[in-house]
């Protein structure tokens, strides 16, 4: 058997069937609206406190575990076997990039709590409150390095070469704990684009928001210090669109465009920029006045999950075992499950029309919430309050930012069912 | 007046689903999501499904609505449905864009070329694809072929530079060089799609097993 060539295998997913797409993505979108129109007319999701997770003492043996795999996974990549046979690829890319979702959906901001950066930080005993400490950019630095990140995975040549992934990983390393030292340990929080990925997918955690939904109406960090989310919603755009430009860039069509046009990696390159830009900008002009970062949250992930499903399923188990190969053990053990195609394709429209539904309700509501608050100015005495708005103005403000949705949900669909 | 608005409201979302049955039948028979008849069909499709929804929603809104709201009432905030119209418009073109991302697909087997000789004549129950490798280009471009679950598939292939074609998901890799086409026969067993690529990476074309 033939070692893969590429790193980490690619989807071989079914396209979608059509049909399945279509009834199920129409009744849907009609559902959701009646939904939110009929039966959600005041704003239900309170923000929630979330609970910490109870972990019995066994954080620290955790974050321990996690720095130690960290630091053995990115030796390993620089002075262990150059070829495929080495597992960083596949913990880099499937293990830490894909499975962080789910995990996260689950158990909440996991990445948080283990992030062997942070572990790395505090065993250093560098200064927590930073040498400059201040607010900077907010969260555009992780925006940054996430569109570094989904560049290096999707565009750049060579991306599966261990040497090439070690270096990387300790060049972000090394960057993110020069820029925590001067900014303080709380630059994690919004500089490490794995720490922002993890803890917006694990606002959806049931296990840490005990109502379901309120972390989603929670508000979102770093909103409030003078930045507004616009970027969270750049960080969501850029997750969203990475997504999608991995599932246009499978197809025949953009393959022939390539090797026809010549210079794979520009084209691409210019490709994802514009994906992800375009994203950003059709969600700042398509929301208004309206916090969209939140209700973006479960149509990532679920098209995340969608998209990367059998990707999981296939290749994460993989990468233990050339883990455990390296180590001498399992030689002849191999992980050759060939998940059914029907079942997959139902699990992906699942999942995308959830996210769906999510994002529309979390958007509804936060409208009728900010409707709900008076609009006019309190003075006292003064009768000028304006009264809370009617229903039908705020679903005529909302309409725009429901069309993009709509918008986002079929695009989803049908990248699935092209590829 | 209300439940003439909101009678009118419904039945425009019941007359809107003329158009979207009209996107869904195109598309249904459509070979090709580039062509432009078929673009046209998404974007009627995903324009009135997405109206039928909302003159739906405000309809029955309208109807169970006991104060008066948005329409006809005394206290008539106006400027925001309009103003929401408005935006509604500026989302077209991020529509129109994001129906142009769809990359393409054709489930129609795309004109075969002509078979190398290696690969003999095919019986009537093979699939069979040819692809060859020009100055770094697949020819024909890269296409997606359809195969039955099962059914033995013959694969010409020929090259102008020494290259190594490898089928994903059968993992088959054979050395070709150049005036020697070859051919690679085996029985598509596993359902999905799979590429078949002259390493490193130039996809040939695609093989979709169902």
């Amino acid at each position: 058997m033939t070692v893969l060539a590429h790193g980490v295998g690619g989807s071989s997913d079914l396209p979608l069937p059509l049909d399945l797409v279509l009834q199920a993505g129409a009744a849907t979108v009609v559902l959701s609206f009646l939904i939110s129109a009929v039966w959600w007319r005041k704003p239900r999701l309170a923000a929630g406190v979330p609970r910490t997770v109870r972990t019995a003492g066994w954080l620290p043996v955790l974050r321990g575990f996690v720095l130690l795999l960290a630091l053995y996974l990115g030796g390993n990549a620089l002075a262990g076997p150059a070829g495929p046979e080495n597992p960083a690829a596949h913990a880099l890319f499937v293990w830490l990039w894909v499975g962080l979702v789910p995990v996260s959906v689950v158990f909440g901001p996991v990445w948080r709590a283990v992030n062997p950066l942070r572990t790395l930080f505090r065993m250093l005993r560098l200064p927590a409150a930073g040498l400059r400490p201040g607010a900077g950019l907010g969260v555009w630095p992780g925006v940054c390095w996430l569109l570094a990140f989904v560049w290096f995975e999707l565009v750049a040549p060579g991306h599966a070469d261990p040497r090439l992934i070690g270096w990387c990983l300790a060049g972000y390393a090394v960057a993110q704990l020069g820029m925590a030292a001067l900014r303080g340990e709380e630059w994690f929080a919004r500089g490490d684009c794995f720490e922002v990925y993890s803890s917006l997918a694990g606002r959806l955690s049931p296990v840490r928001w005990r109502r379901p939904l309120s972390g989603l109406a929670a508000p979102l960090p770093h909103s409030s210090a003078g930045l507004p989310s616009a970027g969270l919603a750049a960080f969501v755009a850029v997750w969203w669109g990475s997504t999608v430009f991995d599932s246009a860039s499978g197809s025949p069509w953009w393959a022939g465009f390539v090797q026809r046009a010549g210079h794979p990696a520009v084209w691409a390159t210019m490709a994802l920029v514009a994906l992800c830009l375009g994203v950003w900008v059709a969600v700042r002009k398509t929301a208004g006045d309206l916090d969209v970062a939140a209700s973006l949250i479960p149509i990532a992930v679920g098209y995340t999950l969608a998209h990367y499903l059998s990707l999981l399923i296939v290749e994460a188990p993989r990468g233990v075992l050339l883990l455990t190969r390296q180590w001498g053990l399992g030689e002849g053990v191999s992980w050759n499950v060939v998940p059914v195609p029907a079942a997959i394709a139902g699990a992906q429209v699942a999942l995308i029309l959830v996210g769906h539904v999510l994002g529309v309700i979390v958007a509804h509501d936060a409208a009728l919430a900010g409707a709900a608050r008076p609009v006019g100015v309190r003075r006292a005495g003064a009768v000028t309050e304006a009264g809370p708005k009617p229903v039908l103005a705020t679903l005529a403000e909302e309409f725009p930012l429901v069309l993009f949705m709509i918008g986002c949900t079929w695009a989803g669909l049908f990248l699935l069912f092209v590829r | 007046m209300k439940t003439w608005t909101g009678l009118l409201l419904l039945v425009a979302s019941v007359v809107l689903v003329v158009p979207a049955l009209f996107g869904l039948t195109v598309l249904m028979s459509a070979t090709s999501l580039v062509t432009f008849s078929s673009m046209f069909a998404a974007f009627v499709l995903v324009v009135s499904s997405a109206s039928i929804a909302i003159f739906a929603q405000l309809g029955v809104l309208t109807l169970i609505q006991r104060e008066p709201v948005g329409f006809g009432g005394p206290v008539v905030p106006t400027p925001a449905p309009s103003s929401g119209g408005r935006r509604a418009l500026r989302t077209v073109p991020f529509l129109l864009a994001a129906l142009a991302l769809l990359p393409g697909c054709t489930s129609a087997p795309a004109a075969q070329a002509a078979t190398p000789a290696a690969c003999g004549s095919a019986s009537p129950d093979q699939v069979v694809a040819t692809a060859a490798l020009e100055d770094g280009k697949a020819v024909p471009a890269p296409r997606r072929v359809s195969v039955p679950l099962g059914s033995q598939v013959r694969l010409g292939v020929s090259v102008d530079v020494a290259a190594r074609i490898h089928v994903h998901g059968y993992d088959l890799e054979y050395p070709v060089r150049p005036g020697e086409p070859m051919c690679i026969v085996f029985v598509a067993a596993r359902a999905g799609l799979f590429d078949v690529e002259a390493h490193p990476d130039t996809l040939l074309l695609q093989l979709e097993v169902k």
